[in-house]
């Protein structure tokens, strides 16, 4: 994992989830599955399967200007 | 059809009689008759020199007698095998008009599906699955062999959010894949997205092709032969195309097996203008109206995995 953190750039948080206990908490069924959660802990999107990035990159600008 | 004996070098080489191609030696204008040659061996060059003696009177009164026959004979060398190539162009035409008819009848069909295809220059191994299909475009898939054995896809025009759900088999179908059929997830060792799968999208491609190489005569069309093919009896077509003009065809040959009974095209490859194969589909096991039920195409059928 810090090989592919690495390679990749990322430099936001990575949780490990190998027990599936967020999945679970979450009822997650596919992958992947984007939730955006807001500054309250509330979850204000969720996206299931690949695709909508325009509309997911205007709801993280909106939830953050709020 | 008539042909002329070629030079010496090529004694069993023959080439049709008013080809392009002919003999320098060979004028159409002032072809005279020659004896009938009996030799052994190989003809040379000298078996073909006029002769010095003067034409008999005889011969000469027959001259326009034996120009008509000769001109008889090169008109129906010409016509007759045009005429046959537009019969046999004819009858594979109609065989691309039956299958569009014979898939209009049909509403869902279940069959093993096989493919074998060309990816990022390297030919995979063949998959083998289970496929039911229903109008418009209902897909589910279950690879029933080695490599991807288990895996499972299921594809629903207007149903999922449009997305491909997808496990792979064994402990690795623990997770559902939901991706945009033409993602590049979704289209990693493949040619062609789920939503190409199925008769349809053949017999749309084959048609499509064929009419426009036609129109442009870019088409050489062939019957090959009538065989047995995954168990059915099917007739073998093969299609070559030449494009010009900047025009492009799926594929530079394309060999399609058509089941005599059903007229439906159970089995299809495709070749690259190097003739190096790069698609190779089959259908078997092929029922067709077998009345499937949502539940064949529903993510909570107890008997999938997504």
């Amino acid at each position: 994992m810090k090989d592919a953190v690495k390679r990749f750039g990322i430099l936001f948080p990575i949780a490990i989830d190998n027990g599936f206990t967020i999945w679970d908490s979450y009822n997650t069924r596919y992958w992947p599955t984007l939730l955006l959660i807001d500054k309250r802990g509330v979850v204000r999107y969720a996206h299931v399967g690949e695709g909508a990035y325009d509309l997911t990159e205007q709801t993280i600008l909106r939830l953050l200007a709020e | 059809m008539q042909s002329v004996r070629r030079q010496a070098g090529h004694p069993r080489a023959e080439r049709p009689l008013g080809a392009s191609h002919h003999s320098p030696d060979l004028d159409l204008n002032t072809l005279e008759v020659f004896p009938v040659i009996a030799k052994s061996g190989p003809l040379s060059r000298n078996d073909f020199q006029r002769s010095n003696v003067r034409p008999s009177e005889d011969v000469t009164r027959c001259r326009p007698l034996l120009y008509g026959v000769l001109l008889s004979l090169l008109c129906a060398a010409l016509v007759i095998p045009s005429t046959a190539m537009a019969d046999q162009r004819e009858r594979l035409l109609s065989l691309v008009t039956r299958m569009e008819s014979s898939y209009a009848r049909v509403s869902d069909y279940t069959a093993v599906f096989r493919k074998q295809e060309r990816v990022e220059g390297r030919l995979l191994p063949e998959e083998t699955t289970l496929l039911k299909f229903q109008k418009p475009l209902k897909v589910y898939m279950k690879w029933i062999e080695d490599p991807s054995k288990g895996t499972e896809a299921l594809y629903v025009d207007g149903s999922n959010g449009n997305k491909l759900l997808v496990h792979r088999g064994g402990i690795l179908g623990i997770l559902t894949l939901s991706l945009d059929p033409r993602g590049s997830l979704a289209m990693t060792r493949n040619r062609h997205p789920i939503t190409e799968v199925g008769f349809g999208y053949l017999i749309d491609g084959l048609q499509r092709n064929i009419k426009t190489a036609l129109q442009h005569g870019e088409l050489e069309l062939t019957l090959l032969a009538e065989e047995s093919f995954r168990g059915r009896f099917a007739i073998v077509v093969e299609a070559k195309f030449a494009p010009r003009a900047g025009r492009t065809y799926h594929a530079s040959r394309m060999v399609c097996h058509i089941d005599k009974d059903l007229m439906l095209p159970i089995g299809a490859a495709f070749y690259d203008e190097g003739d190096v194969l790069f698609e190779r589909y089959s259908y078997s096991d092929v029922k067709l109206n077998v009345g499937l039920t949502p539940l064949d195409f529903s993510r909570e059928n107890k008997a999938y995995r997504f």
